[in-house]
């Protein structure tokens, strides 16, 4: 036992020495690194904005010859997000030439999540269009990171044939797109994807539909209005619905306003109650104010918070309904009382802090005048 | 009589041996688990979709609740960071529970705050009265709720709770400076699977010695106290490499106070805070576990390893005693509460290993350490003390310790690498190698004292904690 613990100690005590030297020296590595680094970066930088904006021959041309092509592509992609046409189209040509853009397509295909996602990044932030088939099959990577990297990539190439592999990847057992991500994308692609969110709404995944609806919304999609309304009454999905509700509210068609109208009675699940009620509010429609104000014989705490809410919002006729319940005797007063008080604080206008000499110009003289003579 | 003796140290010896061997090389892998995933995080952290979640529209909104007592020395510019997180939608709630200081009216100032009418309904249970709601006017979503003290910060967070209007709730302390991407990260997990997240907590780091400006942290910094720099090592190794590894193991118990995110239906379905609780964090998650497991619905409870939340720790042995008191007790009754997870592999990890890792280490382990040195004493009274022996154990008790220390630095300068100024580095080794001469031991006995407090149930305030507010920036050139 006594050579165990000997041996015990002797080891701990060596670890221990090794440990806190390893940390030195890694400490002296990551100083000395991020020195040299800076200076390099300095001039590869340099000489990338000569290679490629400015158009002109490189002026340190030893330099040239003694470049890492991991770095100076490392670079090529963090200037390629802030420039943009024929200096970005000579960025990327000069990339070529280097071979970089070939090479980075096949590392998208390489073992490693790491190496992938530096990949689609680089892809992505050059804008390469020829890279979207194989992005498009990074989307059905097992790693989530890379998944993620793919998906932004997709949107940086803002080529809407690109969304349909994009909602796939949403329903993907084991593999699926996180959804914010691929929301993200479809807004980087835009509007000029319309047309395939539109056929998206109708495909079998759930997620994918609705990330179609809250994307329809967000691109104020007005062809849409019928589609979504489609699914807002019909869908199997109660999220699909609750989205198609959101989106409707978005778009502001006054179409949807007697559909949303329905969403509010009693035998629609309580969330989709409440979106509608909210989508109303947004719609501004003074229609909507009887069954809006009709909740407010409701015994539910969300509901009736909302519905106060949202009447509020309501033109003069909601505030009209608002102010008769608070004067009322109501057990539900308290809310109308409520929603009125933060509608008026929450329009309120700050006076900015007057300065000195404001102050001045501010005082009331005419009473100042008036209070001195009749003294 | 003195073989009888000679016999009994022995087999104590052995034990003593076998318990300090299970320890270490229990910390050890769960050094090596949460360096393993500290690593992956790391090396994947510009992929992990931060700009995605922040422009997203359909990033889940969160309620900050902040519960505030005689909290003036910061709760102004801890208000103001954290309206400038970046996050796209929250609302910012400050429940001030009874303070005898200028908390509420330096708000109010503040913010131009307006009174408005409330209605609340109880969706947890409270036992202080609201006083009062205000809000800011304008674009400011804040809302500070005055309410009658009961001595709980439960019950703040419980009044909180009652009127947040999001689906997550961000419980934060009013003395944490937050990083300005804490909340996207830490509510990253419920973005990817909003379905069975149930609660994150984000890594807590100390901020003394940072320089603090506007409640935003512009310099990391060594604070010049060694109980301090004691301390910072100690939340390096067990805070953020032990919960890191807990979570690998998907056993972890304890979602710091300070900085952790739940989801509001689950909060609600237990619920909220326990009010007799004095470990509310880890009683609250326990309780999820429970609940979740006992229902069969799938949930998970992640940490993030990123050091997003810097916090005041006690420079004074006092107040540090009666810190360590309340964790111990709060541990103790949580555990007791919990007592039928225990060895049931029906909770799976946090049954099986967790809650008996707490027992026989956490709470265990300041007896055994104690324990230890009263039969050393013992021992020496009669002459029966084996030198050679008592040394070597002890040397390697302490060397063991030291080593696993020098490891967390280790990892923390392989990554985030937040103290970069080579004193920083000198100090942190030598608070590693002082820790085990004279803290440790102290530590243990406080341990015990809060253990014992829970056994006699008695002494369940919470006590106070002075705070000395940011550090101003250095005027210097």
């Amino acid at each position: 036992m006594k050579v165990a613990l000997i041996l015990s100690v002797t080891l701990l005590s060596l670890a221990i020495i090794i440990f806190t030297f390893l940390t030195i020296i890694l400490r002296f590595w990551r100083l000395n690194r991020s020195k040299r680094y800076a200076l390099y970066r300095a001039k590869v930088r340099k000489l990338i904005v000569e290679l490629t904006v400015d158009e002109q021959e490189p002026s340190d041309k030893n330099f040239t010859r003694k470049l890492k092509l991991g770095q100076l592509e490392e670079l090529s992609e963090s200037i390629a997000t802030k420039v943009k046409g024929e200096s970005k189209d000579r960025l990327v040509s000069f990339l070529e030439s280097k071979g970089s853009v070939t090479k980075a397509i096949r590392r998208t295909r390489r073992i490693g999540s790491i190496g992938k996602c530096n990949a689609a990044s680089f892809l992505g932030n050059l804008s390469i269009a020829r890279a979207r088939p194989a992005l498009e099959a990074l989307l059905g990577s097992r790693n989530r990171e890379v998944r993620i990297s793919a998906a932004r990539a997709l949107g940086q190439l803002g080529q809407p044939g690109s969304i349909p592999a994009l909602l796939d990847s949403l329903d993907k057992t084991g593999k699926q797109l996180p959804f914010g991500a691929c929301i993200v994308a479809l807004l980087d692609i835009g509007p000029k994807g319309e047309e395939y969110i539109l056929a998206g709404l109708e495909g079998a995944g759930e997620r994918q539909r609705a990330a179609c609806a809250e994307i329809l919304g967000i691109i104020n999609s007005i062809r849409s209005t019928q589609a979504l309304i489609d699914h807002f009454q019909n869908d199997l999905s109660i999220d699909v619905r609750i989205r198609c509700a959101r989106a409707l509210g978005r778009i502001g068609s006054p179409r949807a306003v007697s559909q949303l109208i329905r969403g509010l009675e009693d035998d629609n699940p309580l969330p989709l109650r409440l979106v509608s009620c909210r989508s109303l509010g947004q719609l501004g429609d003074p229609e909507a104010v009887p069954a809006i104000a009709n909740l407010l014989i409701s015994d539910n705490h969300q509901l009736l918070n909302t519905a106060a809410q949202t009447l509020s919002q309501l033109s003069s006729e909601g505030f009209k309904s608002l102010t008769s319940l608070a004067a009322s005797h109501s057990p539900n007063r308290e809310y109308a009382l409520e929603a009125l008080a933060r509608k008026s604080v929450k329009s309120a206008v700050i006076e900015p802090q007057l300065e000195p000499l404001e102050v001045l110009f501010d005082y009331q003289w005419d009473k100042f005048w008036q209070t001195y003579f009749e003294f | 009589m003195g073989q009888i003796l000679a016999n009994i140290f022995r087999v104590l010896n052995w034990l003593g041996l076998t318990y300090f061997l299970a320890l270490n090389t229990i910390y050890l892998i769960l050094i090596i688990a949460a360096s393993l995933n500290i690593g992956q995080y790391f090396r994947k952290r510009p992929y992990l979709g931060l700009e995605e979640a922040l422009k997203s529209p359909v990033t889940m909104p969160v309620s900050i609740l902040v519960p505030a007592h005689n909290e003036e020395a910061v709760i102004v510019e801890s208000a103001r960071a954290i309206l400038a997180l970046r996050y796209p939608q929250f609302e910012l709630i400050i429940v001030d529970d009874g303070s005898s200081d200028n908390t509420f009216s330096l708000l109010q100032e503040e913010f131009q705050l307006v009174e408005i009418p409330f209605h609340i309904e109880q969706l947890v249970p409270t036992r202080g009265l609201t006083k009062s709601v205000y809000i800011a006017p304008g674009l400011i979503d804040l809302t500070v709720m005055r309410k009658e003290s009961v001595g709980q910060k439960t019950d703040a967070l419980n009044a909180a709770i009652n009127i947040a209007k999001y689906p997550l709730l961000a419980m934060v302390d009013a003395d944490a400076v937050l990083d300005q991407d804490a909340l996207l990260m830490v509510t990253l997990p419920f973005i990817d699977d909003p379905i069975s997240v149930m609660a994150t907590g984000g890594a807590i780091r100390p901020s003394n010695g940072c320089n603090v400006v506007r409640g935003r942290m512009t310099e990391v910094g060594m604070p010049k106290s060694w109980l301090a720099k004691i301390q910072i090592v100690e939340y390096l190794r067990a805070f953020l490499l032990g919960r890191t590894g807990w979570s690998r193991l998907h056993g972890l118990l304890i979602i710091s106070g300070a900085f952790g995110v739940f989801k509001k239906e689950g909060v609600i379905a237990i619920g909220g805070y326990n009010h007799d609780s004095i470990g509310e964090d880890a009683d609250l998650v326990a309780r999820l576990h429970r609940y979740y497991t006992n229902a069969r619905k799938p949930y998970q409870i992640v940490f993030v390893s990123e050091p997003i939340c810097w916090t005041e720790v006690p420079e004074d042995t006092a107040t540090l005693r009666k810190q360590r008191q309340r964790w111990s007790r709060g541990l103790a009754e949580v555990i007791w509460t919990n007592k039928r997870m225990i060895f049931n592999p029906r909770y799976k990890s946090v049954g099986l290993l967790a809650i008996p890792y707490f027992i026989f280490f956490e709470i265990l382990g300041p007896f055994v350490e104690i324990g230890g040195i009263l039969i050393l004493a013992i021992a020496l009274i009669f002459h029966m003390v084996n030198f050679d022996f008592a040394g070597l154990f002890l040397a390697a008790a302490l060397l063991y310790g030291i080593l696993l220390s020098i490891l967390s630095l280790l990892v923390e300068e392989l990554s985030y690498h937040k103290y970069d100024k080579w004193r920083y580095l000198r100090d942190a080794v030598l608070a590693s190698i002082l820790e085990n001469f004279g803290f440790r031991q102290l530590h243990a006995a406080w341990r015990i004292e809060g253990t014992w407090q829970a056994l006699r149930k008695k002494n369940r305030s919470w006590g106070t904690m002075v705070r000395k507010g940011y550090t101003q920036p250095s005027t210097s050139p």
